[in-house]
């Protein structure tokens, strides 16, 4: 990030590159409509590129990104609450190809990642962004606490909701 | 000594790595003797590989190249301004005949990412009057310029 500070364009390229694919997995899972979640992923590169000459490298790159993407996807998601919309439909499973005929284990498995996805998709927001950026992302608690500005304790307190409320979730029979 | 409601708080910081290794010792102490505080991690381990195997989901291909011509538009006027500003005054004078040198250069090259139009905009530059949709790639091809024309200077 640094040698981007410094106006390299070919350093943001690389970082681009590298974030892209974790940043719009993380929005797409935050917000309902998954083109909002590019815009809002580009959006996130865009002041990332804007403030580049700005950076202090007092924070982790990571850090900076996720704070800036959870940040934006809780703003879309008040303004998509005032105009009622649902919350996260089309999940992702759906949109894959199914599985070659006859393989029962790849079906079940479809069947339980997208009961999952249901259930991650109605968690209360920072949860599900505290255990989007653990179990996704990779992250440390003490990093969440930073990207959610909350402290190391809620940040474990809301990793075990989530993970309460999913298992709850998923032992409910299917509607 | 914990209860099992006490350790099913701690359940989930310890498989994330993250318990203190006092607590986690008597955790540990615990598991084997208890079959509900057991059984609440295997459901828990078997939820995070659920989680872990959950498929990605990607960006699509036109992502890089939406993204670039966002920042050309959101670059338009000022940012541009600014970027010939920052070229000192000096290098006006004696830069104004070499940029035209570098620009007869880059078109005798046939390069096809300065169209006719970007040569107007390139020309209006020197009137520091710049309002013009910009893209990556001429974007580039200017950066290509100010070298040039900083050797040609030397
Ligand atoms: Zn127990």
């Amino acid at each position: 990030m640094l040698q981007v500070r410094g106006g390299d364009r070919r350093a943001f390229e690389a970082l681009f590159r590298r974030y892209t694919p974790p940043l719009v997995n993380f929005l797409a899972r935050m917000v309902p409509e998954r083109a909002r979640a590019e815009e809002l992923a580009q959006e996130v590169f865009l002041r990332i590129y804007q403030a580049r000459d700005r950076y202090e490298p007092r924070a982790r790159f990571s850090t900076w990104l996720f704070s800036i993407a959870h940040n934006l996807a809780l703003n879309e998601l008040s303004r998509s609450y005032r105009k009622r919309e649902r919350p996260l439909e089309d999940p992702v499973v759906e949109r894959m190809q199914d599985p070659q005929p006859g393989a029962e284990q790849r079906l079940e498995g479809k069947r339980a990642a997208r009961a999952i996805e249901a259930a991650l998709a109605r968690l209360p927001e920072r949860q599900r962004a505290a255990l989007l950026l653990r179990v996704e992302q990779g992250l440390g608690y003490a990093e969440i606490a930073d990207v959610l500005d909350a402290s190391s304790a809620s940040v474990k307190s809301l990793i075990h909701r989530a993970r309460e409320s999913l298992l709850a979730r998923l032992d409910e029979p299917e509607s | 000594m914990k209860g099992c409601e006490a350790y099913n708080h701690e359940l989930d910081a310890y498989i994330d790595g993250e318990l203190d290794p006092r607590t986690s010792e008597l955790l540990q102490a615990h598991l084997p003797g208890c079959g509900a505080c057991t059984g609440a991690l295997g459901r828990r381990e078997s939820l995070e590989h659920v989680l872990r195997s959950l498929p990605p989901v990607q960006p699509s291909p036109q992502f890089e190249a939406r993204f670039w011509a966002r920042v050309a538009r959101a670059e338009e006027g000022p940012s541009w301004r600014e970027r010939w500003f920052r070229v000192p005054r000096l290098a006006w004078v004696a830069g104004g005949a070499a940029l035209a040198v570098g620009l007869a250069l880059l078109v005798s090259l046939g390069d096809p990412a300065l169209s006719a139009q970007d040569w107007a905009i390139v020309a209006d530059a020197e009137g520091f009057d710049l309002v013009l949709e910009a893209d990556p790639e001429l974007l580039a091809a200017l950066d290509v310029l100010e070298s040039w024309r900083g050797s040609e200077e030397l």
